[in-house]
């Protein structure tokens, strides 16, 4: 346990149990390691089932680990202490429908034990930083989606956590709400409070984590800043060109059979061709090699690889991997 | 606890924001205020109602002969009074030509009619009224002279004559008109019940009912379909992930979200225990304070039920089968109490002892259900002794053992449902007559002559006789002839069901009989009517012909062998209750107040002491006298010891809280008498120093009877069915008389009874309201409450309390556990 991490998670397993006849075990964790700094944006990515809200779960006492250990703040995760020092914004809230806003912030802040006088001062301001001021007195079953989502926002901030998970915070948000989520997660992080950032948006997740780790099939497949996880994941791919050819099959062939290249056909034989060029030199050496069989190069982009990409190829990788281990879902005996 | 707190307060915000709530207290208020406007509305006067007329056609009979000169004194001077219109209308159609036919009489006229009497200025004279004079309350009036009274006196006075020439036909004189009014204005007639009946009857039944059905079911009920969606929604994940995230406890969150639920039924319940508290107070005096203790128990009775929801919510996560659940569980609760109840009235209730005697060896018993048995050695079995089949509650007045004729005399009542009093199919009195039978045994009779028991260790004296026939003929009470097998029983169920005597019915007993007792070697039936002896020797021919063991008989006397041997215009009220004095030469009588002590001479009664006690009068009482001492017990009051003369009061004595008498007799040879109370439970009240102390025994709880054989050794009747010869100075059982349990009882003690002591009882805290709106710790089984040695079940108040919290607590228990383990 590192006292300058937010969050620290060491060979961190969750099995989960299924069935009562036949009970079937499914390793949701399956020792995963992650530590976030304090003060940082950190954004946790992973396909649906790789594990991610069991992990906040477990951050949050919610569930048990099975193996391994979790520290929040330099706390075991799960106590009272450190939930206490914690903001949550959970995925599909709802809140009891004889709520208001109002009513709502009041009754967060005091399990939380705010003090009365700082609930009402904070709530109020909370309430207008996230967009419902004049609306706190309505009912929140008569809110929408987004506006249940600030309000959720709003109740995590109440009592002044050092660490905020926020699982989907943009969901059901419009643009304009989620550029102000943005905006005030970036202020939070002005505030030295850390993030821990649950979504599926993944150019948000860019946006404005600082750090972001990938979770599939229950491991972790990277972690680092998304620079670094471009690197990591496309290797020599983190850079690319992109080159519009025109030419016959039989050269596109001959072409494919050098190696090194992705090509996808266009219409009317025009071809697009995909390769790895992290340097000028590489970019020129492949032009020559077109060039070399009389092939017509109709346009050249060179891109970076996006997070999205970065994001896909973890999840392959995974997918790969979880074929290849017939042991992945257990059946006791 | 800041954390909890709130969410109370956010269960109080949920529960405030309940349509369902408002729409159920908006409900509740338009019940209490229809309610409001019902209060008594008194008027101090002794008119009569249609209700003060017991027997209308008695009373119209009477008049028109008293009209023509016949009959009593006192009724011609009635008859006086009355308008000629108004005798004309009484008259039957065929004496006056067919005028009345078509104006039929009601009893609101004849009310009408007899209010003109008492309204008379000249009803009385010393020679229409010839005992007047002598009664405790007319002497005062007449002595101050008729002219002299007030109005209200004079109709006092006037309204005493009316009852000296209706004795029977006419209810009680009171002193005040009560009407159920409604917002001032009385609603019908006067009713004929006093303040305190009403205290009585209306708070355990009225607000009973409406706390139990109003409250305790459909508040409840309504409540648990409100509140049973809060567990679920909680637990939902959207919310709960939220709930878990803060810095609370899981097991609390559940607690508290219970407790939270539990608010909303508080509102309901406060709302309208305190309306009905405040309406009962102010519109009627009740101030019970029974009915706020109610709060808690009804509330506890809403938990009972949410425990179950809550669990249910918690594992299902789905508020339709909590209710569903809840409902299944109301009826599995309900289906195990009925059950117990039902069997419990018949193994533990009815079978209780009432009288026990034990002569020449042989024990004989009188149970609630009145049947008259004795026990069988060979089969270890109460046998009946007579036929008898009044399945439910009776009481058996006698067995009474007449020395001289060598037989015994007895007879049984039925209670015909909770609100009669006692009826027969015939008041024909049953005789057992014992020494004559081919088989008798010799050698008890012999005994038979050695004994003449002392009525002051117990009415009951009986000769035994070994009375085991062949077959035989007997002509049952309607005529029929009837063949009747061997009294010998071959088996256990026919120990059981076969009855040891063949009966003979007798004369008919009179009307409303009070007490039966053996005065001077004589049969003496004290009834509302009067006081009469039975006259064997007389109009033998008229008698009811039965036959015994096959011998027809012809010398029981007929209805009118009963001559009554009462002072003149000597009546008695429902609520009068007598016993024969301990030298056996007279009686004691309670009457409306009244205490009388009669000595039997020359064939006739003579009051020899009287006097007043204090109180409404209405209170059933004991009495009991020797010939230093007389001792009247009533119910809910203390003692009070008189010496032979009935006055001065010599000592009040009070039984320790929440004991009512149900025996009282002298202990033999000294002044002290033995109680035995409702609750099982032995005093001895010592006369001379007026002190109260308990008689030390094993079985305190347990007494339902007692007959004291000598001043150490005494039969003790204990609950449900067995007898005890008990030896005061060893403190030690001497024979115990236990019978074998029947089917029913097996099943009930080894299979219902301990499945019901571990069922929770949601419906058995009805009991602990009783016991919080009456105040007592025992029930009567009727609602005729004028019989103070009639069973009374014992309101377990206790036991469903430390029962419903035990399973409440093992709701709680397997929630929390299931709340701290589940993964969410």
């Amino acid at each position: 346990m590192i006292d300058s991490l937010a969050i620290d998670v060491q060979k961190l397993q969750k099995q989960y149990r299924d069935g009562w006849i036949v009970p079937r075990r499914f390793n949701a964790l399956k020792g995963i390691d992650l530590a976030v700094r304090r003060g940082e944006v950190f954004g946790l990515l992973g396909p649906n089932g790789a594990g991610k809200t069991t992990l906040i779960k477990i951050l949050l006492g919610i569930v048990k680990s099975t193996g391994g250990q979790a520290f929040l703040l330099g706390e075991p995760a799960g106590t009272k202490s450190a939930r206490r020092r914690i903001g949550y914004l959970p995925e599909n809230l709802s809140f009891p429908s004889h709520q208001t806003a109002k009513r709502a912030m009041e009754f967060f802040g005091r399990l939380s034990s705010v003090p009365e006088s700082v609930i009402k001062q904070k709530s109020s301001q909370l309430l207008e930083m996230v967009g419902l001021a004049g609306r706190e007195k309505e009912l929140v079953r008569k809110y929408s989606k987004g506006m249940r989502q600030r309000l959720g926002l709003a109740q995590a901030m109440l009592h002044d956590p050092e660490l905020l998970i926020l699982d989907e915070p943009t969901d059901g948000l419009d643009p304009v709400g989620r550029s102000q989520i943005r905006k005030l997660i970036n202020e939070l992080r002005d505030q030295g409070k850390t993030v821990f950032l649950n979504s599926h948006i993944l150019q948000e997740v860019e946006l404005v984590c600082d750090r972001v780790a990938i979770l599939a099939g229950g491991a972790l497949q990277g972690i680092g800043t998304p620079r670094e996880l471009t690197q990591q994941f496309g290797g020599a791919l983190d850079t690319k060109v992109r080159i519009e050819l025109a030419a016959g099959p039989e050269k596109i062939e001959q072409l494919k059979q050098r190696g090194g290249v992705d090509i996808l056909p266009l219409p009317d034989d025009h071809w697009q061709l995909t390769s790895a060029a992290h340097t000028q030199a590489d970019v020129d050496q492949l032009v020559d090699r077109i060039r070399s069989l009389n092939i017509s190069l109709l346009r050249l982009d060179r891109t970076k690889l996006t997070l999205e990409e970065v994001f896909l190829s973890a999840v392959q990788k995974s997918t790969q991997a979880d074929h290849e281990n017939p042991f992945a879902v257990q059946v006791e005996n | 606890m800041k954390p909890y707190l709130a969410i109370l307060i956010d269960s109080f915000w949920e529960a405030v924001g309940n349509r369902v709530l408002w729409v159920l207290l908006i409900g509740w208020a338009l019940v209490l205020a229809g309610l409001a406007p019902f209060g008594y509305v008194t008027q101090r006067s002794f008119k009569l109602s249609s209700y003060d007329i017991d027997n209308f056609d008695k009373i119209k009979e009477k008049l028109v002969d008293g009209a023509k000169g016949k009959g009593n004194e006192s009724v011609q001077a009635v008859a006086s009074k009355l308008s000629p219109v108004f005798l004309e209308k009484l008259k039957p159609v065929a004496e006056n030509g067919g005028e009345n036919r078509g104006r039929r009489v009601r009893s609101a006229d004849m009310a009408k009619e007899l209010n003109a009497v008492i309204d008379a200025k000249d009803l009385y004279s010393a020679e229409s009224f010839p005992s007047a004079e002598k009664r405790p309350k007319l002497k005062p009036l007449i002595e101050q002279g008729v002219d002299k009274l007030s109005e209200f006196e004079r109709e006092e006075l006037n309204r005493e004559l009316l009852q000296l020439a209706f004795p029977l036909e006419l209810t009680r004189p009171r002193s005040e008109q009560l009407w159920i009014g409604y917002a001032g204005f009385k609603l019908g007639e006067p009713i004929n019940i006093s303040r305190k009946q009403i205290k009585q009857f209306v708070e355990p039944l009225l607000l009973g009912f409406l706390i139990k059905l109003g409250l305790g079911v459909v508040a409840v009920f309504v409540a648990l379909i409100v509140t049973s969606p809060i567990v679920p929604e909680t637990f939902r994940s959207g919310s709960l992930h939220l709930l878990l995230s803060k810095p609370i406890s899981r097991i609390w969150l559940y607690m508290f979200k219970l407790l939270g639920g539990c608010i909303f039924v508080l509102f309901n319940i406060t709302f309208v225990l305190i309306g009905l508290y405040l309406i009962a107070g102010i519109r009627f005096n009740i101030w019970n304070e029974g009915l706020l203790y109610c709060i808690p128990l009804l509330l506890f009775v809403f938990i009972i039920f949410y425990s179950v929801s809550a669990l249910v919510g918690l594992v299902w996560g789905n508020s339709i089968v909590c209710v569903v659940s809840c409902i299944i569980f109301w009826l599995f609760c309900f289906a195990i109490g009925a059950i117990h109840d039902g069997m419990q009235q018949h193994v533990e209730l009815l079978p209780q002892i009432s009288r026990v005697d034990k002569i020449d060896g042989k024990l004989m018993v009188v149970n609630q259900r009145g049947d008259f048995s004795l026990w069988n050695e060979k089969f270890t079995v109460w046998q009946p002794a007579i036929d008898n089949d009044f399945g439910g509650q009776a009481r058996t007045f006698g067995p009474l053992y007449d020395p001289k004729r060598k037989q015994i005399v007895v007879k049984t009542f039925f209670r015909n449902g909770p609100f009669a009093g006692l009826s027969a199919r015939s008041r024909k009195i049953s005789i057992i007559r014992l020494g004559e039978e081919p088989t008798q045994n010799a050698s008890s009779e012999s005994k038979q002559d050695e004994r003449e028991k002392p009525a002051e260790a117990s009415a009951v004296s009986i000769a035994a006789a070994d009375i085991k026939s062949a077959e035989k003929d007997a002509t049952t009470d309607d005529g029929e002839e009837q063949k009747e097998t061997s009294r010998d029983p071959k088996s256990l169920s026919e120990a059981r069901s076969t009855s040891y005597w063949m009966g003979e019915t007798g004369p008919e007993i009179p009307q409303q009989l009070i007490e039966m007792a053996q005065v001077s070697g004589d049969l003496i039936t004290v009834n509302r009517g009067g006081i009469f002896r039975l006259n064997w020797d007389k109009d033998v021919s008229k008698g009811g012909s039965s036959s015994v063991l096959g011998m027809l008989r012809k010398l029981i006397p007929g209805t009118e062998a009963f001559e009554n041997v009462a002072p003149k215009d000597f009546v008695m009220s429902d609520n009068s209750s007598a016993s024969a004095t301990a030298d056996g030469k007279g009686l004691i009588i309670y009457n409306s107040g009244n205490v009388d002590i009669l000595q039997y001479a020359k064939s006739r009664f003579e009051v020899t002491a009287s006097t007043k006690i204090e109180g409404e009068g209405t209170e059933p009482a004991l009495v009991i006298a020797n010939n230093n001492y007389c001792i009247v017990a009533r119910d809910s009051l203390p003692l009070i010891v008189f010496d032979s003369q009935l006055e001065p009061v010599h000592a009040e004595v009070a039984l320790p809280d929440k004991n009512n008498t149900r025996q009282l007799v002298w202990i033999p040879g000294i002044n002290q008498a033995a109680i035995i109370t409702h609750t099982g439970n032995w005093f001895k009240v010592d006369c001379e120093s007026g002190t109260l102390s308990t008689i030390p025994s094993p079985f305190a709880g347990k007494l339902t009877t007692m007959t004291w054989e000598s001043q150490t050794q005494v039969l003790l009747g204990l609950k449900p069915n067995r007898v005890v010869d008990f030896d005061l100075s060893t403190n030690s059982v001497r024979q115990e008389f236990k019978p074998k349990m029947s089917t029913l009882e097996m099943v009930y003690n080894w299979g219902v009874n301990p499945l019901y002591q571990v069922n929770p009882k949601p419906s058995a805290l009805d009991n602990a309201m009783n016991y919080l709106l009456s105040g007592n710790e025992t029930q009567s089984m009727s609602l005729v409450t004028n019989d103070m040695k009639q069973a009374q079940a014992e309101i377990d108040v206790w036991r469903p309390i430390f029962t419903n919290l035990a399973f409440v607590g093992v709701m709680l228990l397997i929630g929390c556990v299931y709340v701290a383990r589940k993964e969410f």
